[in-house]
Order: C-alpha cells, then structure tokens, then sequence
C-alpha cells in the first residue's frame, strides 16, 4: 500500500457540508456523492473561500446548499455559463459545477457542447439517475427508450438516450471519468483527478433514483472497473468508451489540451469593467 | 490461506488503526445522512434512532483514536486508499439503498445488525490475517468488541419485531406519476 504517513490533519470532510440538511429521498445516491465532494475537497485541502460551487435546477443541483464553500445554485441548464463566467472573472478559485442529467443534457445541454469545446478549467459532476426526480419521473436524457413508467410516455421515448461519457469526448472535453455513487470514495478519487486537470473536466457519476427508479438499485452489481489505463488520446477513449457497456467505472480521458483564456488581460476594477461598454 | 485486500490495508499498526478509525468514522456519516432523510420524511422515530446509532459509532470512533494515541500519530491515508476487501466502503456503512421512508426502528436495527456483523468480520479477517502481532493482538480485541456490539444490536431487535406486511402502503406515495 503505497501511503505516505504523516500527522493526519483538518480539514474534515464534514468541514465542508453546512447546517442545512439534505431533503433527497432515503437512499437516494444523491447523499452519497455530497459525501464523495466533501471527501475530495477534503482530500486537497481547499479554501473555502477560494472554493465555488455552481448548479442548476434538480434534485442534484441543490448541492451548493448543502456545502459550506461558496455557491450558487442558478438557473435550469445555466449552471456551465456561470460557472465559466466566474472562473474566467476569478482565475485564482476553484470552480466546480453540479446538475443532473436533465439539467445537463437537456435544459443546458447546448451549454455542455460549447463547455466542452471551450476547455475552461472547470470540473464539472453531472449526477445522471436517467430520470427528472423533482417534477415526479418523466423521461429524461439519458433513460432508456423502452422504459414506460411515466404517464408521459407510456410506450417508451422510443429514441436512444445520449451517452455522457462518448458527448463529453466528441466535444472535446479534457477530462472524462465515469463514477458511481455506491462508491463515494471512488467518486471522490475521480473528483481530486478531474479538479487538478487543467481544462474541462466531466465526471459522470450514475446516481440511483430509488424512488421512480427502485430498479437502478441493482446497479451496484452491474457496474464494473472500466478496466483500461487513462489514456491522453480521444480517439482511442472514444472507441473504449464505444465498446464499454455503459457501466465500467474510471477515467477514460486525461487529455492535454490548453485550457481556454480570454485573450487581452483580465478586468480586475469596475472602472476598467464600465471602460469596456463606453460608447 | 489466501491473501485478501484486507491484510494488505492493514500492514502496519498505524495503517490498521486508520483504517479503524475510518471505519467508524464513515458508519457514523451514513448514519447522520440516513437520520437527517428520515427527519425530511416526518420520519422522526427512525430519525432518532439512526442519529443514536451515528453518535455510538462516533464514541467507538474517539475509543479507537483513544487507542491509537498509544501508538504515535496515525498516517494520512486518502479515502480511496483504505482497502475493505470486496466492499467499497467501510464495512461499518449501511446499505444506503435498503433504506425506505416509511421504514420502521425493526427495519433500521436490522441494517444496523449487518453493519456491525460486517464489522467484526473485518476485525477478524485482519486477526487471522496479519503478520504483526500488535494488529492481531488489537484487531482480536475490536473483534471482541464488535461481537458486543451485534449481540447488543439483537437485544433491541427483540424489543422491536417485525412490523406486520403492509407498513410501506402508502396511499398517497411520492412516486405517483403525474
């Protein structure tokens, strides 16, 4: 066991959640992935104050509340712009972004494209439970075609769902992992690797809705290590990512891409900002 | 005898304490996160007993620092690297997804039995296991101590027996599609 031994020191994870108490479903996975970001950001030691988090809309995206770090917990789909906006105005915090996979692949799912073509230096963790929880189960995203449950398409979507993992990479997103929320230690591995990335990092982490998914339960003998080394190639993680069965767990991209900077110098004073709309 | 992940977490004293300490430490946040989603669902006796049993697994917690203050300052290991055999969490953490909102104090004990069960299986395997004769030595006492602990756990089972069939009928259940 390769482990350097030093005097164990604060941070806590439990430093890094606040005295509000989440009010997910019991069971839901959702609980263990704040655990995972509390381990992680434990784990790097960060400074709440120069630690930001941002989300959107859905069960997933009331993280920020539960956090002690700074947060916003935005508009539908908006949380990437935002988040982009932040990092690009503060370059010094850590920036961490996250949704679900309606919020993400639907509502926001334009910004997802240009997030990941853009390579800001954002980690972004997308809690994909292939359903919209908060407004009672319909189909989002990333559910199957077949799957019938709600009222809304009794038949099924009858269209294929999108696949996290493979949109990241064809995006060009710097860093893509799978997680899985049975494993919050595992997440958080996954969470410190995407945030020391520089550029666009997605961490896709399967996050059991156990109230209008009660089957996703069995997820925790599907998935599987993915099996491969990190690769710094998209081309040949897109092709693992093609032949996985959607259930293998690691990172299939640390890529090495330049992560985005606006061009000129940063305005730092509002003088210098209100400069920049003088007609 | 073959060789699990266990022995190969626990090669130290320091590391077997860590991992000990984790132990406790991450049964006691799950059931924190399991009492606080009970009480968002007016749960509240269930509640209670999940943040009773989160605040004895905090006490085993600063017992086993307590021990392990003996032994000089205990290494960092991240989360990741703790090594639970074939789970990957600590043995201690209860099935997060066997949990239920209308669940009763019967349905919470027994999820608390198996934790404490998995528990002094760890303590054992790391007993039978180890090399170093300090490990085994403290290992067999949380063993011990562990097999209290599911003997107590089975005491208050029988204060609480199985609820009869039906008591998650719910008529106006949460996942009603709309």
């Amino acid at each position: 066991m390769d482990t350097h031994i030093t005097e164990a020191a604060a941070p806590t994870p439990q430093d890094y959640k606040s005295e509000v108490k989440p009010i997910w479903c019991p069971g839901c996975g959702d609980y263990s992935v704040l655990a995972a970001i509390t381990r992680a950001f434990a784990s790097m030691g960060l400074e709440k104050h120069n630690t930001a988090v941002v989300s959107g809309i859905g069960c997933s995206s009331r993280i920020p509340a539960y956090t002690s770090v700074y947060g916003f917990h935005g508009v539908h789909g908006r949380a990437l712009p935002v988040a982009a906006g932040l990092k690009l105005a503060r370059p010094e915090l850590t920036v961490v972004v996250f949704g679900g996979d309606g919020d993400g692949f639907s509502i926001g799912g334009n910004h997802f494209l240009h997030a990941c073509r853009r390579n800001v230096d954002l980690t972004y963790v997308v809690m994909d439970n292939q359903v919209y929880g908060m407004t009672k189960g319909q189909a989002s995203p990333t559910t199957e075609a077949n799957w019938c449950e709600s009222k809304l398409t009794p038949e099924g979507t009858g269209v294929n769902p999108i696949q996290p993992v493979q949109l990241a990479l064809a995006c060009g997103a710097n860093f893509v992992a799978r997680g899985f929320s049975g494993d919050p230690n595992g997440v958080a591995k996954l969470i410190v690797e995407a945030v020391k990335h520089p550029g666009f990092s997605v961490v896709h982490v399967m996050s059991p809705c156990v109230t209008f998914r009660p089957e996703q339960k069995g997820w925790k003998s599907t998935v599987h290590p993915y099996g491969r080394e990190p690769t710094d190639d998209p081309a040949l993680a897109m092709r693992a990512a093609m032949e996985d069965d959607g259930f293998g767990l690691g990172i299939f991209l640390a890529g090495n891409r330049r992560p985005f900077a606006p061009a000129g110098k940063p305005v730092a004073t509002l003088d210098q900002l209100e400069r920049e709309f003088a007609v | 005898m073959t060789v699990t992940k266990i022995a190969n977490g626990a090669t130290s004293v320091g590391l077997f304490l860590a991992h000990a300490v984790e132990l406790e430490s991450e049964a006691a946040e799950r059931y924190d996160e399991l009492a606080d989603s009970m009480e968002a669902h007016n749960n509240r006796e269930v509640g209670e007993l999940f943040h009773k049993l989160a605040g004895y697994s905090r006490q085993h917690r600063d017992e086993v620092k307590r021990v392990a203050a003996e032994y000089g300052p205990l290494p960092k290991v991240e989360p990741w690297e703790f090594q639970w055999d074939n789970t990957a969490e600590s043995p201690e953490a209860a099935a997060f997804e066997n949990a239920h909102y209308l669940m009763t104090a019967h349905h919470a004990l027994k999820m608390a039995l198996i934790c404490e069960i998995q528990g002094q299986k760890y303590y054992a395997a790391v007993a039978a296991e180890t090399k170093d004769p300090t490990v085994a030595k403290l290992a067999g006492e949380f063993a011990e101590e562990e097999g209290g602990h599911v003997e107590l756990v089975r005491q208050w089972l029988q204060r609480y027996p199985a609820p009869p069939e039906g008591w998650d009928d719910d008529p106006d259940p949460p996942n009603y599609s709309e």
